[in-house]
């Protein structure tokens, strides 16, 4: 069966060829009569009337089963060809009746009536095939500007203050990375930033939309809008949005999106897009398309063409020597101390570098970034905690300096040893030091950081000395103090020489009671809300005695509890225990037996 | 078995494998072993591109990983809260004899709540038959404690929790739409009153990811309560459809902390390293084959248990914390198992980088005998949850760990059975009650909400269990409407089709 079946669907899909066949036999047939007419001749053999007729039924009947295969859905056009293309067929087999008879005259006029039926129906095939307004289309005047494919620019791996890359046809729109307070050339290669409207939307145009726009909507898709896009096409979505594990919320599941999927299918696949025959896409393109879906398909905002396909240069790695290979946080630092009001870049210039992350992971301490996309760290030392001593610190945050921004040593055996280094993290915002051994000197060399608004150094061995460092910290807004050496005067004068600094020292959590209730009082005398049902004035509470009428549980005829009582037909009924009540509700009649009347 | 046999098990389900699943999968598993795949995500988007030229592929879209090795969906916004602590009060309290001040009831003693309050409003199968339903009034009395605003009342039963009141966010227009336990704290757990939802705290694991490789990201313990306790199932801390590395891991009070975590007689850690080492080849190996996810959660799962086997001695031993902070949380905290002990033992997780630490305080299902019943329950309750507070924050932890108290609804105005001056009972009650939260995000010292005068119906901002949830995961950094994952069909997420952020609870 499924081999008739496929053999059907091969005789549909050979309409394309048969139907050529009555075009050429029809309309030469009508050209030859007219000739034949003109000078008295014979009509034609009647065997060619009759295989022209044959052809024709062929034609029609190849293109209804084709009809029958998805992805061709009836549409005005698709009637237009079908209507037309059966009467080209009827008019033919009339054409061939009269011949036979010998009606010439008949056969005549069926014959012309064939050769009108069949241009229009062969033109709207067309149309299906190719599109409308495929015919004329060289007449009509083209307004879209020539088109030329664009090229990925290659990025320039050194600094070698290269920022702008010269390309021909991109656009390059800057350098994300803020400056640094020296003017220094950035370390990390400038990256290039292309755009849907300027890259994307003109290869779409190009390449796509003669199919999927708005002559042709093949697989009922239409590349030449937004909303087109992001709609999809009888397939479904072209463009599937992660949403879950595998893929982060709003990145682009790559494998799934046909988008891209259908364009590195191998050429003679079926699937392939664009068709075999057509232009196709220069690798430069399919890689444009990719590293936009890569970014997330954004049609607003830029993406990058650059950063993220190479490895940061070797000189962020791992500075040789602190201080002497210019690594750029001591420098910020040394200008924090010199020039108090210089600004201090937040965000580190280039991402952090993978060996330090990776040594962190090994070390098993928690690293993650202070907020999606930043290139500060949340870096906690909890799980190693009692393991971590100064030199591991050292180890570990030397090469991330630039980029802790909060970072947790609670519980650690750092001394004041790591305090230069973490002073040194100039977008460090909050900094837990609890249950260290660090002093007074340690702490000094906090002094000035300009990031720093929440420091912890509750069980640390910090005096009332820690004040004056405490006071050179401009962005300080909480502080925890609890069980340090500070004695309750020192944390007085702190109080009040950092009126805005919120100070806890755990010693601010006595009972503060504003108001207690009077002495208790029941009474049932409020006037009711809703009144009595039944007009009756006296309020119904006061009518049931709320005393069981019962000392033994009528379900299992165990003592009963008066805490397990329900109110039956204005009777207090006392239980056993909590199950027994539903057991009464099931069948209330059988246990009322058992009780006192 | 000939393994080209489509009826054989292995066949079929190789069969089954779509070519969607089979990339979507295969894209985990290459790049292999932890450190590439854990790197690959770690920081996202531009680290992840960059740990790609270390081993992964670079065509793989980032895919956040946590310290384990697990892949999570990281927050969507810089969290305010980086971990939470969840105390689920396993019964319904009730709000009107702890924190739903209603004096004006103590006139109405005895007397029929109205039919207009009530309303003809559903009533559980318990008290549904009867024939009067006298309004009880609390015989607890009330004291208001100096708060951020005109101060809040709590009753004399918690007189510790008033010494925090500056820190509590009180809600009193709490409502929920189950009336029963199981669907009651299956809705607060999960999002939906029908049990096969994540959790909460799994939700969590998998937003938030570990911040302690040495332990679980989703801790449960439970504290056996003095009243009547309704089942307490496992599936209340279960995973879900979420990968199973992400259900909560129980810490037992007695005995062994976390069951089979000992290694047996005469195996010693060496040879436990050597075992562990040679199963993971062997799934590693499985996974090649299968690609199955959770044979990769079943890796983790025993380095986790590998590395618990170390850690969860220190964190279960007591003895390196002083006198005063032990008897801040009261005599039970030497009492493992006690709500004070567990409070101590939140507060040690809390330290240590545990996302989620849920704990469970049992025996608030107070049909009969409630006054006594819930002054053993709030005595064992009030002083841990204050110190508690008290704790973390003098340790610089409150600020980012976001506390809350919550039990499944609240209990009936009118009294269950025999009403006295001395003693009545209360029936579930889940159209309004009192939940409250502290820490990370939350506004402190507010009361928010209000319920008419019998505590029945709520007048004033209403709260429903989706706003709950999608106020907290905005604290921990989530949009909730973001935070899913696909299962059955459709993104799923914790709020389900519904809530909203509230922004008057948020700091």
């Amino acid at each position: 069966m499924d081999f008739f079946a496929d053999l059907l669907a091969v005789f549909g899909r050979s309409h394309p060829l048969l139907l050529h066949m009555p075009i050429g036999m029809i309309v030469g047939l009508g050209l030859v009569e007219w000739i034949a007419f003109k000078r008295g001749h014979k009509p034609m053999a009647r065997l060619y009337v009759f295989l022209a007729a044959c052809t024709a039924v062929l034609a029609v009947a190849s293109g209804l089963v084709l009809h029958e295969e998805p992805g061709y859905e009836s549409s005005s056009v698709m009637e237009w060809h079908e209507w037309l293309g059966i009467a080209t067929a009827a008019f033919a087999c009339a054409c061939f009746a009269m011949r036979l008879v010998g009606a010439i005259k008949l056969y005549r006029i069926f014959l012309l009536l064939a050769v009108v039926v069949i241009v229009p129906a062969g033109h709207f095939g067309a149309e299906m095939t190719h599109g409308k307004g495929f015919l004329w289309e060289p007449f009509v005047a083209s307004d879209e500007p020539e088109y030329i494919p664009p090229v990925i620019p290659t990025v320039p791996n050194n600094n070698a203050g290269d920022q702008t890359p010269d390309t021909t046809s991109s656009k390059t729109t800057g350098n994300p990375g803020k400056p640094t307070a020296e003017g220094e050339t950035p370390q990390q290669p400038a990256s290039i930033l292309a755009s849907y409207e300027e890259h994307i939307a003109p290869m779409f145009a190009a390449r796509c939309n003669k199919c999927h726009g708005e002559r042709k909507s093949k697989g009922d898709l239409r590349m030449d809008s937004v909303e087109a896009i992001l709609a999809g096409g009888d397939g479904g979505e072209i463009i599937v949005f992660g949403m879950g594990i595998d893929h982060p919320e709003g990145s682009v599941v790559i494998e799934e999106s046909e988008i891209f999927q259908r364009l590195i299918l191998p050429l003679d696949d079926d699937d392939h897009m664009p068709p075999e025959s057509k232009t196709q896409l220069t690798e430069s393109e399919i890689e444009f398309i990719r590293l936009w879906l890569e970014a997330g398909a954004p049609f607003e905002e830029p993406f990058e063409l650059g950063a993220g396909k190479q490895l940061p240069p070797p000189t962020v790695k791992d500075p040789p020597k602190p201080g002497k290979q210019t690594p750029k946080p001591e420098q910020e630092t040394s200008s924090i101390g010199t020039q108090g009001d210089s600004v201090v870049p937040a965000e580190p210039t280039a991402p952090a570098p993978a060996e330090a992350l990776l040594a962190l992971e090994a070390a098993l301490i928690h690293v993650q970034p202070v907020e999606p996309g930043a290139r500060t760290l949340w870096i906690d030392f909890a799980a190693p905690a009692a393991t971590i001593d100064d030199a591991q610190v050292k180890a570990l945050l030397e090469p991330l300096q630039a980029h802790v921004g909060e970072l947790s040593v609670a519980r650690t055996k750092i001394t004041d040893a790591s305090m230069s280094r973490i002073a040194a993290m100039p977008a460090l915002t909050r900094l837990d030091l609890r249950n260290t051994a660090i002093t007074d000197a340690g702490l000094a060399e906090l002094r000035n950081h300009q990031q720093l608004s929440r420091l912890v150094l509750s069980q640390t061995l910090i005096t009332d000395e820690a004040a004056t460092t405490l006071g050179s910290l401009p962005a300080l807004q909480h502080l925890w103090v609890w069980d340090s050496q500070m004695t309750a005067d020192g944390l007085a004068a702190l109080r009040k020489s950092l009126p805005h600094v919120h100070i806890d020292a755990g010693d601010l959590t006595e009972v503060d009671i504003l108001e207690v209730e009077p002495d208790l009082v029941f009474t049932g005398d409020a006037p009711l809300i809703d009144g009595p049902a039944d007009g009756d004035d006296t309020p119904a509470s006061t009518v049931a005695s709320l005393t069981p009428i019962n000392t033994v549980c009528p379900v299992s005829s165990q003592p009963a509890d008066p805490k397990y009582s329900v109110v039956y037909e204005g009777r207090v009924i006392a239980f056993c225990c909590p199950n027994c009540p539903k057991t009464f509700w099931d069948n209330p009649e059988a246990c009322l037996a058992k009780l006192p009347k | 078995m000939e393994t080209n046999n489509p009826l054989n098990p292995v066949r079929e389900r190789e069969l089954l494998m779509t070519r969607r699943r089979f990339f979507g999968t295969a894209a985990k598993g290459l790049g292999a072993g932890f450190g590439a795949l854990a790197l690959n995500g770690l920081l996202g988007k531009e680290l992840g591109a960059m740990a790609s030229g270390l081993g992964g592929l670079p065509e793989l879209g980032p895919s956040p990983v946590d310290a384990v090795g697990n892949r999570i969906a990281g927050p969507h916004y810089k969290p305010k809260a980086k971990r939470v602590i969840y105390m689920h009060m396993e019964g319904g309290p009730s709000q009107i004899d702890l924190y739903d001040y209603k004096p004006g009831l103590r006139s109405r003693f005895n007397q029929d709540l109205p039919e207009s309050v009530r309303d003809g409003q559903r009533l559980t199968g318990m008290t549904s038959g009867q024939a009067r339903f006298p309004v009880a009034p609390s015989i607890f009395k009330f004291s208001r404690y100096r708060n951020n605003q005109d101060g809040l009342w709590l009753s004399e039963l918690l007189p510790h929790t008033g010494s925090v009141a500056k820190e509590i966010c009180m809600i009193n227009s709490m409502h929920t739409e189950a009336i029963n336990h199981e669907p009651g704290i299956t809705f607060f757990q999960t999002g939906n009153q029908q049990p096969g939802r994540p959790s909460f705290g799994s939700w969590m694991s998998y937003g938030l990811g570990s911040a302690n490789a040495n332990l679980p990201a989703f801790v449960v313990m439970i504290t056996q309560g003095v009243g009547n306790m309704q089942a307490l199932s496992q599936r209340f801390w279960g995973s879900g459809f979420l990968p199973s590395e992400h259900q909560g891991c129980k810490l037992r009070s007695g005995g062994d902390p976390v069951l089979y975590l000992r290694n047996p007689e005469g195996v010693s850690r060496a040879d436990r390293r050597r075992m562990l080492d040679l199963v993971g080849e062997l799934n590693e190996k499985e996974y090649e084959r299968s690609f199955d996810p959770e044979v990769q959660s079943r890796i983790s799962q025993y380095e986790m248990a590998y590395r618990m086997q170390m850690s969860v001695p220190e964190l279960t031993d007591f003895s390196n914390e002083d006198e005063a902070t032990l008897a801040m949380y009261g005599p039970d905290v030497h009492k493992p198992g006690s709500f004070a002990a567990n409070c101590l033992m939140a507060r040690r997780l809390a330290e240590r980088g545990v996302r989620f630490i849920q704990l469970y305080m049992r025996g608030w299902d107070q049909h009969g005998n409630l006054p006594n019943e819930i002054r053993a329950q709030a005595g064992a309750v009030d002083q841990p949850q204050a110190a508690l507070i008290k704790d973390l924050k003098r340790r610089g932890l409150l600020d980012d760990t976001l506390v809350m108290s919550a039990g499944e609804f609240g209990r009936t105005v009118y009294s269950q059975g025999t009403l006295t001056t001395e003693n009545y009972g209360r029936d579930h009650h889940p159209r309004c009650f009192s939940v409250w939260a502290a820490g990370g995000g939350i506004k402190p010292g507010i009361t928010y909400g209000k319920t008419d005068d019998f505590s029945y119906n709520i007048v004033e901002d209403p709260v429903d269990v989706h706003e709950l949830h999608a106020t907290l995961l905005h604290c921990l950094g989530f949009d909730h409407e973001r935070l899913g994952y696909r299962s059955q069909g459709r993104d799923m997420r914790l709020t389900d089709v519904g809530g909203h952020v509230n922004q008057s609870l948020l700091a």
